[in-house]
């Protein structure tokens, strides 16, 4: 890695920083550190969401897969961009509204008890821990690809990248706060968009023409060129399926917390998408043109075409801003779940359970610390670069898709629901991913989101059509939203 | 003969699906705004008639004139009435 490359990436990192000093002194409640006031901006909500949501994974397993299989990888970008755009769609504006409506609930456990006025607290303890287990381990996912860029781009050590990586996102996070963490991820995202609409346009210069691509890809394997290549129908499915997975993200979910009105929405959503499908084409066209560029000397690790196709390509400058996307691609979805994990900690089980009347401040400093703590957690996680954390980014994104998405989206939608549908539908969800994620042969090869989505909706009607129905004072917090 | 093209059904599900994803939430965004701009036109008007009221008014004239239109501007962002583009929102 040359000097060009480490200045620039250096100078990326300290503009991180200076974002948590920046936005430090905006968090004087929970709610500013949390969710920024509910003061976010219409296009920073929406490339807020966006990168939070694509991980690395736009920058290095997509490419990558589209690389060692073709184009029959789009499928699940066909079915991210659907997904996302139905939750922008029919979840964004109502969860914006019914949150501030119910008593200003910050968090997803803290809404859900007051929507169903859950006097037990169960629902809350159930949906805040299933938050802190799944979200600790998909931090710890995302601390392990930022640390293994670090190794391969700095050649430096793989603790020394993990603590490095993970120290920069833990600093401007304890600052700044929800704030920050969205600012960031802001130019995270121009920088990712900015990365997956240059390189394409390189290439296309680099080969020339389309037909010579096309060629040199079909000489490798013509079957790349096939978008039902191997595929069957469970496999389609199942790659279509992701895109169910959006309606339970805690962390896309805050976003839509946080705007400032409901009716920033529609811009919103606008740039969101947007930002989203011209990404994911970028991404699929770099893995494609992979196929062509690396035909004499495969790559052993497909995951880092788009990386070494960088380095090979463009000029150092280039090349280190280019770096520094991929590792704003991590970065801004581990600084994100931090926050919510921190959220579920602070506001959910300390000031929900124990310090009902706990002061702002003091709110904040356990919301700064949560930070660290869960970070720490993760780090010990993460340390063992064999410990397959990245295989269970699909199993986590399943969990919350399928425990909390239909019960999101009832509670949003359906009056009759009530406090025993909703818990019945968070275990069965939760459930059902963990036993059908074991389980091999036939059906039994579906992703598991989807069967948990379905036996979630089941269960949240069933339970809720056999309970009392809610009170009118439940039922009325509905009424004119 | 082997294929050296992409076929169009694979161009179909590479283009098709995301366009059209994307088509919708530009339509959904230009709708929001024809809905809106009544709405904003309205408040504009008024504020220019106001103003012309104020210049025009004489001593002993009242300025609340039947020329100024007394229309009802329904909650719009930043007013405190959560509104979702436009639609209340109903349930049950």
């Amino acid at each position: 890695m040359n000097t060009a490359a480490v200045v620039t990436f250096i100078l990326y990192l300290c503009a991180l920083i200076a974002f948590g000093i920046l936005f430090y002194r905006f968090s004087e409640t929970l709610s500013d550190y949390i969710l920024g006031g509910r003061k976010l901006k219409s296009g920073v909500a929406a490339l807020s969401a966006g990168a939070s949501d694509m991980s690395g994974w736009l920058l290095l397993g997509l490419p990558g897969a589209v690389y060692a299989a073709g184009l029959n990888q789009i499928w699940i970008a066909i079915g991210l961009s659907i997904g996302a755009f139905l939750n922008w769609q029919f979840v964004a504006a109502r969860l914006r509204t019914i949150t501030e409506k119910t008593g200003n609930a910050i968090t997803l456990p803290d809404y859900l008890e007051r929507r169903f006025e859950d006097k037990t607290r169960v629902l809350r303890i159930v949906t805040a821990t299933v938050i802190l287990l799944f979200f600790a381990l998909y931090t710890a996912s995302g601390l392990v690809a930022g640390a293994k860029l670090f190794e391969s781009s700095f050649g430096w050590g793989y603790e020394t990248a993990l603590l490095a990586g993970a120290a920069v996102i833990v600093v401007y996070t304890f600052l700044g706060g929800f704030m920050a963490v969205s600012w960031t991820d802001f130019f995270q995202g121009i920088l990712m968009f900015l990365a997956l609409i240059t390189a394409p346009i390189m290439l296309v210069f680099f080969f020339e023409n389309w037909e010579t691509l096309v060629a040199g890809v079909a000489e490798v394997d013509a079957a790349y060129l096939n978008v039902y290549h191997e595929m069957t129908l469970i496999g389609i499915l199942s790659l279509l399926a992701w895109g169910l997975g959006y309606f339970g993200q805690p962390h896309i979910l805050a976003r839509f917390m946080a705007i400032d009105s409901p009716a920033s929405v529609p811009k919103a959503q606008m740039i969101g998408i947007g930002w989203m499908v011209f990404a994911l084409f970028g991404a699929v066209f770099v893995g494609f043109t992979g196929i062509a560029y690396f035909a004499d000397s495969p790559l052993p690790d497909p995951e880092f075409v788009f990386l070494v196709m960088v380095q090979e390509l463009f000029n150092p400058w280039l090349a280190g801003i280019l770096l520094a996307a991929i590792l704003s691609a991590v970065m801004s979805t581990v600084d994100s779940q931090l926050l919510v994990c921190s959220s579920a900690i602070a506001e959910d089980f300390y000031k929900g359970l124990f310090r009902p009347s706990a002061k702002h401040r003091e709110l904040v400093w356990v919301g700064r610390i949560s930070v660290v703590a869960v970070a720490l957690v993760a780090l010990v996680i993460a340390w063992n670069p064999e410990a397959m954390v990245l295989e269970l980014v699909a199993w986590a994104w399943a969990g919350f898709g399928a425990s909390f998405g239909p019960v999101i989206l009832f509670s949003l939608f359906w009056k009759r629901m009530t406090l025993q549908g909703a818990l019945a539908g968070v275990i069965t969800g939760a459930v059902t991913v963990l036993v059908w994620y074991h389980l091999e042969g036939g059906w039994f090869d579906l992703y598991e989101i989807l069967p948990g989505f379905l036996f979630s909706a089941g269960a949240i009607y069933v339970f809720s059509m056999w309970s009392e129905p809610p009170s009118r004072s439940v039922t009325d917090k509905m009424d004119g939203t | 003969m082997e294929e050296t093209a992409i076929p169009l059904y694979s161009w179909f599900w590479l283009v098709v699906p995301m366009s059209v994803v994307f088509l919708l939430s530009i339509l959904n965004y230009l709708r929001h705004r024809a809905s809106a701009k009544p709405a904003d036109n309205n408040k504009t008007r008024n504020k220019s008639a106001d103003h012309n009221a104020r210049r025009s008014h004489q001593p002993g004239q009242d300025i609340a004139s039947k020329d100024v239109p007394e229309e009802k501007i329904s909650g719009e962002k930043g007013s405190g009435k959560l509104r979702a583009s436009g639609k209340d929102l109903s349930f049950g």
